[in-house]
C-alpha cells in the first residue's frame, strides 16, 4: 500500500473543504476566524518552540537514563570489589578453620591429660592416707601396752607396796591415762 | 440571524431528562466535564500502564512533571501535614487544566465558564476545609478569626471582619475562575466579530480586518496561557486554606 504524498493530501483536504461548505456542514462565522487563530497559534509555537520543548523533555528523560546507567554501573563495580575481597578472604578462611580444629584437639587431649594427673594425684593422696591409718592401727596395741607398762604399773606396785586399795588406784590411775590421750 | 457573544455560553440538553420539575438532563456542559476527565483519564492510564517506564517517555515525563509541580506546591504551602491530601489537590489541577484547555478548542464549551460549575466546586471545597479546621483544632479553630498579635479591643471588630473575609473565600475563589473564562472567551468572540464583519463588508475594511485578526490570534494564546494560570491559582488558594485549617496561625 502507497502512502499518499502531500500533494494528494492537500488535493483531498481542499475537496473535503469544498463539499462541506456547499452542504451546509461547514458554516462560516466568526467562530471560523477563531478557529483559524487557534490552529494557526498551535502550529505556531510547534514551529518556533516545538523543538525546544521536545529538547527539555527528552533532556529529562536522558538525565533519568544516564543516572540509572551510573547507578548499575556503581553496583557493578561494588559488587566486583566485594568478589575480590571475597576470594582474598576465603584463604584464611580455610587457614583460620584448620587452626581452630587444631586448637579443638589440642584442648581435648589437655583436658583428658589434666583430668587423668588430678585422678592420679588424689589416689596416690588417699592411698597415703589409708597406708598411715592402717599403720597406726597396728602400732596402737604395742603402744597402748607400753603405755600401761611404763604408767600404770609402776604405781599399782607402789600401791601395792603402800597397803592402798588396788581397784581405787587403777580406776584414778586409768582415768588419767585417758585424760593424757585425750589430751 | 444576529448571534451575541454571551451565545456560545448557552446550555443546550443533549439527552432532556426531568423527574418532576427537576432537570437531570445530559447537557452541552456535562458533555465537556465528561471530555475533559476522560481525556484526562485516557492519559493517565496509557502512561502508566504496566507501571510505566523506568526511562520515561514523552508523555509520561509531562504526567510526572504535572505530578511533580502539584506535590512540590503541596510541600512548599502545607507541608508534610499536607501530604494526605494530594490526591484531591491533583484531581482538581489536572480537572481545573483540562476542562479549560478543552474550552479553548474552537467550536466546544468551557464548562468552567458557568458559575455553577465554579460556585460548586470552591463551595464545596470550602465547607470540606472548614470541616478538617475542626478536625483538627475543635473548637480552637475559631482562634483562626483573630490575627496572631493582634490588640484585644479591636477584637469585637476584627473577629467580624475575618469571618466576613473567611466566609467571602468560596465566592471569590469561584467567581476568579468564572469571571477570567467568561471575559477571555466573549473578548475573544467580540474581537472575532468585529474581524468577520469588516471581513464579510469587503472593500478596504476586509483588509483592515487583519488588525482585529491578528488581535484575536494574540488574544488566543494569552488564553491558552490564562486557562492553565487559572488552574493554578485555583490549585493554591487552595492549598492555602488548606495550610490556614491545619496550622492555623
Amino acid at each position: 500500500m502507497k502512502s499518499l504524498s502531500k500533494p494528494y493530501i492537500l488535493l483531498y483536504i481542499v475537496l473535503a473543504f469544498c463539499v462541506a461548505s456547499s452542504k451546509h456542514i461547514l458554516i462560516y462565522n466568526e467562530e471560523t476566524l477563531v478557529l483559524i487563530c487557534f490552529f494557526g497559534f498551535i502550529f505556531a509555537i510547534k514551529h518556533y518552540f516545538g523543538d525546544t520543548l521536545t529538547a527539555s523533555i527528552q533532556e529529562r528523560g536522558d538525565t533519568i537514563h544516564d543516572e540509572l546507567n551510573q547507578s548499575y554501573i556503581t553496583q557493578i563495580h561494588q559488587d566486583l570489589s566485594i568478589r575480590d575481597q571475597y576470594k582474598q578472604i576465603i584463604p584464611v578462611s580455610q587457614v583460620l578453620s584448620v587452626f581452630s580444629a587444631s586448637l579443638v584437639e589440642q584442648s581435648e587431649s589437655t583436658q583428658k591429660l589434666a583430668e587423668y594427673s588430678l585422678k592420679h594425684q588424689i589416689d596416690s593422696q588417699i592411698s597415703k592416707m589409708y597406708t598411715h591409718l592402717y599403720k597406726l592401727q597396728q602400732s596402737f596395741p604395742q603402744k597402748l601396752q607400753k603405755k600401761i607398762h611404763d604408767n600404770v604399773l609402776p604405781n599399782i606396785q607402789q600401791s601395792l607396796a603402800l597397803n592402798k586399795k588396788p581397784i581405787d588406784f587403777i580406776k584414778n590411775s586409768k582415768n588419767k591415762l585417758k585424760a593424757k590421750d585425750f589430751a | 440571524m444576529i448571534s451575541t457573544p454571551l451565545e456560545q455560553f448557552t446550555i443546550s440538553s443533549i439527552i432532556p431528562l426531568h423527574i418532576g420539575k427537576y432537570y437531570f438532563s445530559f447537557t452541552n456542559s456535562s458533555l465537556y466535564l465528561f471530555l475533559a476527565i476522560g481525556t484526562a483519564g485516557l492519559l493517565f492510564h496509557f502512561v502508566t500502564q504496566n507501571g510505566g517506564f523506568l526511562v520515561p517517555s514523552r508523555w509520561q515525563s509531562l504526567v510526572e512533571m504535572i505530578y511533580e509541580f502539584v506535590r512540590s506546591l503541596i510541600q512548599e504551602q502545607i507541608g508534610a501535614k499536607g501530604r494526605k491530601y494530594f490526591p484531591i489537590v491533583f484531581t482538581l489541577f489536572v480537572f481545573l487544566l483540562f476542562t479549560n484547555l478543552i474550552g479553548m478548542i474552537p467550536y466546544s464549551f468551557t464548562a468552567t465558564s458557568h458559575l455553577a460549575v465554579t460556585f460548586g466546586l470552591s463551595l464545596s471545597l470550602f465547607i470540606a476545609i472548614t470541616i478538617i479546621g475542626f478536625q483538627i483544632h475543635g473548637l480552637h479553630f475559631f482562634s483562626f478569626l483573630l490575627p496572631k498579635g493582634a490588640p484585644l479591643i479591636l477584637a469585637p471588630l476584627l473577629v467580624v471582619l475575618e469571618l466576613v473575609s473567611y466566609c467571602f473565600r468560596a465566592i471569590s475563589l469561584g467567581v476568579r475562575l468564572f469571571a477570567n473564562m467568561m471575559a477571555g472567551h466573549t473578548l475573544v468572540k467580540i474581537l472575532s466579530g468585529f474581524a468577520w464583519t469588516m471581513l464579510s463588508v469587503g472593500g478596504a475594511l476586509s483588509v483592515a480586518s487583519v488588525f482585529p485578526f491578528a488581535v484575536v490570534f494574540a488574544l488566543t494564546g494569552l488564553e491558552i496561557g490564562v486557562a492553565c494560570l487559572q488552574a493554578y491559582v485555583f490549585t493554591i488558594l487552595i492549598c492555602i486554606y488548606l495550610n490556614d485549617a491545619i496550622n492555623l496561625h
